[in-house]
């Protein structure tokens, strides 16, 4: 006896029924029970392409809530340290949000280095002054001691 | 993908299409396109009246007739046709987008 006597013969597939089932699933993505049924129907194409664009988008969304989360904790983490010193404080949590555009990223990094680099600028000329006024003033001085 | 089909006789231009809801409603009235090669009397005829559901319900099936009649090129309208409706299917179930669909390709040698 060959070895596809007893196959059954395939069933045939109805589309319809296929439709119908199909049919819950694009409307919980946004699609219309009319464009579903009626519209082009490459539409149904877009619309799973889209559901994919926004699952990932929310995926995104919830790691970074988990970046946050684990920021928070780590900042945190010397005070729940049970062996911690009396005084301990937490690290200040970050003053503004990730950034997550790479372009304002870098322009930002570039702003904060500039400002860093002021501050340091700033303090060498409060130094200078200071020093400048010591010598004016010891100079004063030595003037008025050879009068 | 749609059709546009013009009547010259009668100034009418008919616009074809297969949606979902026609792909069903041919189903309904026993259109099977596995049998298209087997039973072409039947199912051709069918295959075209069902392009006018989505846009033109409501034609009389005279005149469906007519314009089947005297179609020109049908072969390749009836390929067209063929091609139209498996878009309603293939938009659901084919995921192939882009450059994956090129990762695997096929020839006859």
């Amino acid at each position: 006896m060959g070895a596809g006597v007893n196959t059954p013969a395939p069933q045939r597939i109805s589309l319809a029924k296929q439709f119908e089932d199909s049919c819950p699933f694009y409307m919980a993505i946004g699609m219309t029970y009319e464009e579903y049924w009626n519209g082009p129907p490459e539409l149904a194409k877009y619309y799973r392409e889209s559901y994919k664009v926004k699952r990932d988008m929310d995926n995104q969304k919830l790691w970074l809530q988990g970046l946050y989360f684990y920021t928070a904790l780590c900042d945190v983490s010397p005070v729940l340290n049970a062996f911690a010193k009396s005084g301990t404080k937490p690290i200040e949590y970050i003053k503004r949000p990730i950034d997550l555009d790479e372009k304002h990223a870098q322009k930002t990094k570039e702003e904060n280095e500039k400002e860093k680099m002021n501050a340091i600028k700033d303090k060498m000329m409060a130094f200078m002054n200071v020093h400048n006024d010591k010598i004016k003033k010891k100079k004063g001085s030595d003037t008025d001691a050879g009068d | 993908m749609k059709i546009k089909l013009t009547d010259n006789r009668f100034g009418k231009v008919y616009e074809l299409e297969y949606t979902r809801n026609s792909v069903r409603s041919m189903e309904g009235m026993g259109f099977s396109l596995s049998e298209i090669q087997k039973k072409p009397v039947t199912m051709v005829p069918l295959l075209f009246k069902g392009a006018f559901i989505a846009h033109h319900k409501f034609v009389n099936e005279e005149v469906v007739n007519s314009l089947f009649d005297s179609v020109s090129d049908k072969d390749k309208l009836y390929s067209t046709l063929i091609e139209m409706y498996k878009e309603p299917m293939e938009a659901l179930f084919n995921d192939e987008t882009g450059d994956e669909a090129k990762n695997v390709t096929w020839e006859q040698e």
